[in-house]
């Protein structure tokens, strides 16, 4: 049976949320402001909820989250070759010595865009991610398969459990996506601005049907009821009649013709409608069923897949 | 005859440029943040040139320019309901310029403005014709102004056919790429890459050339018009795939060919007034080019 993880969702208002934030001078750190600027900056672009990731550092949110007034979850960016968000707990997994993030430093190799780690430590990704899940978080490959710190394939295919993956975030890596999602693994996919510097503010983010809580977002970060934004808005994404029915809308209300590519198992692209909605026929062998919608200048909305629970195996 | 904007533009080292700031907090201003941390940050971007384009509010440049070691030309936006970056001017000609309301007449102060930054040798930019609406500048409105030298292809939204609305009326125009920066999250967002020297002078002879692209991420590595033959050449500088989708556009907008490859082709049929390329990545990165452009067709208004 095809299941739409938006279902009942679209009535609440979504809160626009960015998980990938790397913010704070002190020891450790790896930002390059302070970390109140940067919640201001996001709060003043409409953002309710955000979590300081950064590298191989837990941040303690609570200071900030009455200051604030938004969801703010606790969490930090795991940091080898691999990346990984964990959010929405206090585990934090250490890092073994010989892998640890050392940019600029020893045990680097030449990779197609500069230097890479040269060790990769699978079991520790592995643990990291369970170290997470087990303490009620949230967590998210970063950047796959995609130039200097990407999570290579092979890797991602070794390691299980973890719950998304980052689709936007200065790249679309949507073709490991629907490699993970082909293979009957259920996860869902985020963007991400990845902040270091104010250029980076704004570019990519998550709209979350969820109450503007912590407990809030994680529950509707579980369940799928999330959409990756660059600019669009979801109006509308129904599963009826066996047919569903999507309809996007520029950032500030603008409604004009958009790409609307409807894309299922191994990346094939199933049908592309240029209009101001679009819809699309199940024909019940897809396994799902997500969608990719541009806007002429380039702005982009990415939903969840809507999913034939009998061929998933991993949810 | 065919004429491609970019013949000879590849040996250049092609440069980082926008024309579309607002910055300083004094009186008057409309930016957020000092002057000075708005070019630092351009700087450190890797932009050779800009413009702080504040609304109906001229900014001298040039204790900023030494300071900051960027190029920065003279300018502010004309504001009111119709939006003009008049770059290269400091001669500030809007009525009433205190407030931003409409005017009744809207055609005859922004014709003067336009005017009178070409005098100076400038280069007037129409700005965000689809903002906040599409069609905000309406087609009677675009029809009634004349010489100005640009459009904004991209500020947020997308200008492409009020752009091609002008082109169609054989009134040759450049498209431009602009962040408007107010705010961090505007920052970088959309440029353009100019083939000109280090100097303002060279700066301002190539906008006016054409000899430029708009961009929100991808880089023109070519576009040769061989015979009917016209090639495009485009990278991401961030990526190792290499696929794109090229759209070329003719007079009205029409969407003449559209492919998704490495590199594209068009050829000349005859009787297009003008071919341009969109070309963007599955990230929605993109550029613009100028028009390949028949001369019997379009010329710059005198
Ligand atoms: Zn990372
Ligand atoms: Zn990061
Ligand atoms: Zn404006
Ligand atoms: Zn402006």
């Amino acid at each position: 049976m095809f299941i739409n993880p938006y279902a009942g969702r679209l009535d609440i208002k979504p809160v626009k949320s960015n998980f990938h934030i790397h913010a704070g001078t002190g020891p450790g750190t790896c930002g390059a402001y302070e970390i109140e600027p940067v919640i201001e900056a996001y709060r003043d672009c409409g953002y309710g909820a955000l979590c300081i990731s950064n590298h191989n550092l837990l941040t303690d949110p609570a200071p900030y989250r009455e200051k604030y007034g938004i969801a703010l979850l606790q969490g930090y960016e795991y940091t080898t070759r691999e990346h990984l968000l964990c959010l929405g707990s206090p585990a934090f997994t250490p890092i073994p010595q010989d892998v640890i993030f050392r940019p600029g430093r020893d045990g680097l190799e030449e990779g197609p865009f500069g230097p890479v780690h040269r060790k990769r430590n699978v079991e520790n990704l592995q643990k990291a991610i369970d170290d997470c899940k087990s303490a009620g978080g949230y967590s998210i490959i970063c950047h796959p398969d995609c130039h200097v710190w990407g999570v290579s394939r092979d890797v991602i295919d070794a390691v299980g459990g973890y719950d998304a993956i980052e689709i936007l975030n200065g790249l679309n890596t949507s073709d490991t996506y629907d490699h993970i999602l082909s293979k009957g693994l259920l996860k869902w996919c985020t963007g991400s601005d990845d902040f270091h510097r104010w250029w980076h503010l704004g570019v990519c983010w998550n709209m979350i049907y969820g109450e503007p809580t912590e407990a809030g977002i994680l529950e509707a970060m579980r369940s799928g009821a999330m959409y990756v934004s660059k600019g669009l808005s979801l109006q509308r994404l129904e599963l009826s009649d066996g047919r569903i029915h999507v309809k996007v809308m520029g950032g500030d209300g603008f409604e004009g013709d958009m790409e609307y590519k409807f894309i299922g198992k191994d990346g094939r692209v199933l049908k592309v409608t240029n209009d101001t909605e679009a819809s699309y026929r199940i024909k019940g062998n897809e396994a799902y069923v997500r969608l990719d919608v541009t806007s002429p200048e380039g702005w982009k909305l990415i939903t969840q897949p809507v999913y034939d629970d009998a061929f998933f195996t991993e949810k | 005859m065919f004429v491609n904007p970019y013949k000879d533009c590849f040996e250049k080292k092609p440069l980082k440029c926008t024309f579309h700031t607002h910055a300083g907090t004094g009186p008057g201003t409309c930016g957020a943040y000092g002057i000075d941390d708005v070019l630092a940050l351009y700087k450190e971007l890797g932009f050779d040139s800009l413009c702080i384009s504040n609304h109906n509010l001229y900014t001298d440049p040039a204790e900023y320019e030494k300071k900051h070691g960027i190029l920065l030309f003279p300018g502010y936006e004309y504001t009111k309901w119709e939006h003009m970056v008049c770059l290269g001017t400091d001669k500030v000609l809007v009525p009433h310029p205190e407030t931003m309301a409409p005017l009744e007449d809207p055609v005859t102060p922004y014709q003067a403005a336009i005017d009178g930054c070409n005098a100076d040798g400038g280069f007037p930019i129409l700005c965000h014709p689809n903002w906040p609406v599409e069609w905000a500048l309406s087609k009677g409105f675009l029809s009634s102004v004349h010489r100005m030298r640009a459009i904004e292809a991209h500020n947020g939204s997308c200008g492409s056919n009020a752009w091609d609305h002008v082109l169609s009326g054989g009134r040759l125009i450049w498209g431009v790429g602009s962040d408007d920066f107010h705010r961090w999250w505007n920052l970088a967002r959309s440029w353009n890459v100019v083939y000109a020297d280090r100097d303002k002078p060279s700066i301002m002879a190539a906008l006016k050339a054409g000899a430029f692209y708009a961009s929100t991420g991808l880089a023109l590595q070519g576009l040769t018009l061989d015979s009917d033959k016209i090639s495009v050449e485009v990278i991401n500088p961030n990526d190792y795939r290499d696929e794109f989708n090229f759209k070329f556009f003719g007079a009205d907008g029409r969407l003449l060919k559209e492919v998704n490859e490495e590199t594209a082709t068009y050829r000349l049929k005859g009787g297009e007034k003008y071919v341009r390329v969109e070309v963007m990545n599955n990230a929605g990165r993109k550029l613009y080019t100028q028009p390949v452009y028949d001369d019997e067709y379009l010329s710059i208004e005198e």
